[in-house]
């Protein structure tokens, strides 16, 4: 079946069976690898992309269901729109040292800047509650938490701007 | 994951006739158990009817005495409304702790009443509150919808269209999850109605209960102090790699009155 | 501790750039042409005779783009 999408801002049309995971579509038919595949069980969050604003785990997620829906992924997300600048939670994870591996970094980055979207103020307990469905095993959270953190207060300053 | 055909009807007597006329159709909602249960291939149906373009399955009306909410509402939606919030905290609460937040984003509250898991969370609060489950045939009563593990009363092509709540005069819902999965070992919600108190169990055994003895102590005193002592028997309850019956009914007393507490806070 | 240097310092890591962005190139992102993908059968059983190996396993060489 053929669906229509907008693709980190493009307009993008693809040909898919239906049983097609948006996870393996992003990856092996439109080449962005940036969406991990961890579990594959929808527990670890390394899938995690925006449809229509909202968190997913692409790895549960039907190709159908873009279908004219809004998706961003891990590469659609930046600073400024159209600038080379990296978006504030990119920058704030750098800064905080919130990733070591990498492999869980581009989920918690999505899940991260949909906590932030939804509530300015974040509480560290609602970070690590936000957080729930996104595995890292090498960190340990802490400065995951404090990157979030430090993140969302750099997305407000700049929305307050 | 097995091919399928992908119907996406926008009138319920479609998405009905689509599930009754092709033989090993299923209902797909937000998705979040049946696509695991493909990508095993614990099921390998032939055609998918997606329920996601009904827009009247969305949504949450505010009844006076009740509150509707439409089968396709996300719990995320139902944690956010500030009408559920205001009225039925407690139904609130037990949407939030669902799974994680992307399981929220398409989790939806009909996919998981219809699906009955034996762990979900939103039975215990549809049976906790002696909630109406409305289909495209008829409205049933929760206490006659739920029937065992993952058996509800539904109908061959019965749709759910939407849960009806009664508003009580206070509940609540506490949970003991399993780390990973995030699924009720135990969950329990209480809530405390004009003619009595009702306690409805999940996760405990093969599908949700009712524990008659913690009603009746809670209906006369409503304080986590009246049910202290209710233990509730094994027989029945499941024993797994996560917890074995003995346990499990130990958490059922604790959750329970970590609820009331909950729901007089 | 910012002004540490040396032992104790917390330096800006030079990777984190691409894995921060989506580029981070694990093993499963890389496609070449004619690549093909393996998958291992491993024994149940920790100790035990094999009497009967079939190889590759029943069907999968008749299954189109299975090959062996």
């Amino acid at each position: 079946m053929q669906i229509s999408f907008t693709l980190n801002g493009r307009p993008t049309t693809v040909d898919v069976e239906p049983a097609t995971l948006v996870a393996e579509l992003l990856r092996e038919q439109l080449n962005l690898t940036g969406t991990h595949i961890g579990c594959d069980t929808s527990q670890c969050g390394a899938c995690v992309v925006h449809l229509d604003g909202l968190p997913v785990k692409s790895c549960t997620l039907l190709a159908p269901a873009l279908d004219g829906a809004t998706l961003l992924t891990i590469e659609g997300l930046q600073g400024a729109p159209g600038s080379n600048l990296m978006h504030p939670m990119q920058e704030a994870f750098r800064e905080h040292h919130g990733l070591q591996c990498g492999f869980c970094t581009p989920g918690m980055l999505m899940t991260a800047v949909a906590l932030a979207a939804e509530k300015p103020d974040l509480t560290e307990a609602e970070v690590r509650h936000g957080l729930e469905g996104n595995i890292c095993r090498c960190t340990g959270y802490q400065n995951i938490v404090v990157s979030v953190m430090a993140g969302a207060a750099a997305m407000n300053a700049a929305k307050g701007e | 994951m097995k091919p399928f055909a992908y119907h996406q009807p926008d009138q319920i007597p479609d998405a009905a006739r689509l599930l009754t006329s092709i033989e090993d159709s299923k209902l797909v909602a937000g998705g979040m158990t049946l696509i695991s249960t493909l990508k095993q291939r614990l099921a390998s149906p032939v055609a998918l009817v997606d329920l996601s373009k009904l827009g009247s399955l969305k949504g949450i009306t505010d009844g006076g005495a009740t509150i509707t909410i439409g089968a396709m509402t996300p719990h995320a939606v139902v944690a956010a409304s500030k009408l559920v919030q205001t009225k039925i905290p407690g139904l609130a609460a037990l949407a939030s702790m669902i799974g994680d937040p992307a399981v929220r984003s398409r989790g939806t509250i009909g996919g998981s009443v219809a699906n009955n898991d034996p762990a979900a969370d939103y039975p215990a609060g549809v049976l906790g509150l002696g909630a109406t489950i409305v289909t495209s045939m008829r409205e049933i009563a929760a206490d006659k919808f739920f029937l065992g593990l993952f058996e509800t009363a539904l109908g061959p092509g019965e749709i759910i269209t939407a849960i009806r709540f009664p508003v009580p005069l206070k509940a609540g819902y506490a949970k003991f999850k399993a780390p990973a999965s995030r699924y009720a070992l135990v969950g329990v919600f209480v809530a405390q109605v004009a003619d009595g108190v009702r306690v409805a169990v999940t996760g405990a055994g093969p599908g949700v209960f009712r524990v008659p003895p913690m009603e009746a102590a809670l209906s006369s005193n409503f304080d986590p102090s009246a049910i202290a002592a209710i233990k509730i028997d094994t027989d029945g309850l499941t024993s797994d790699i996560h917890a074995e019956a003995d346990y499990r009914a130990h958490l059922v007393t604790v959750m329970a009155k970590r609820a009331v507490d909950a729901a007089l806070s | 501790m910012g002004n540490v240097i040396g032992i104790g310092a917390a330096p800006k890591r030079k990777e984190d750039q691409r894995f921060l962005t989506g580029r981070g190139n694990y093993v499963s992102d890389i496609k070449r042409p004619g690549m093909a993908a393996g998958v291992f059968v491993r024994s149940p059983h920790g100790h035990a005779v094999l009497r009967l190996a079939r190889y590759p396993a029943a069907g999968a060489s008749r299954t189109p783009r299975v090959f062996r």
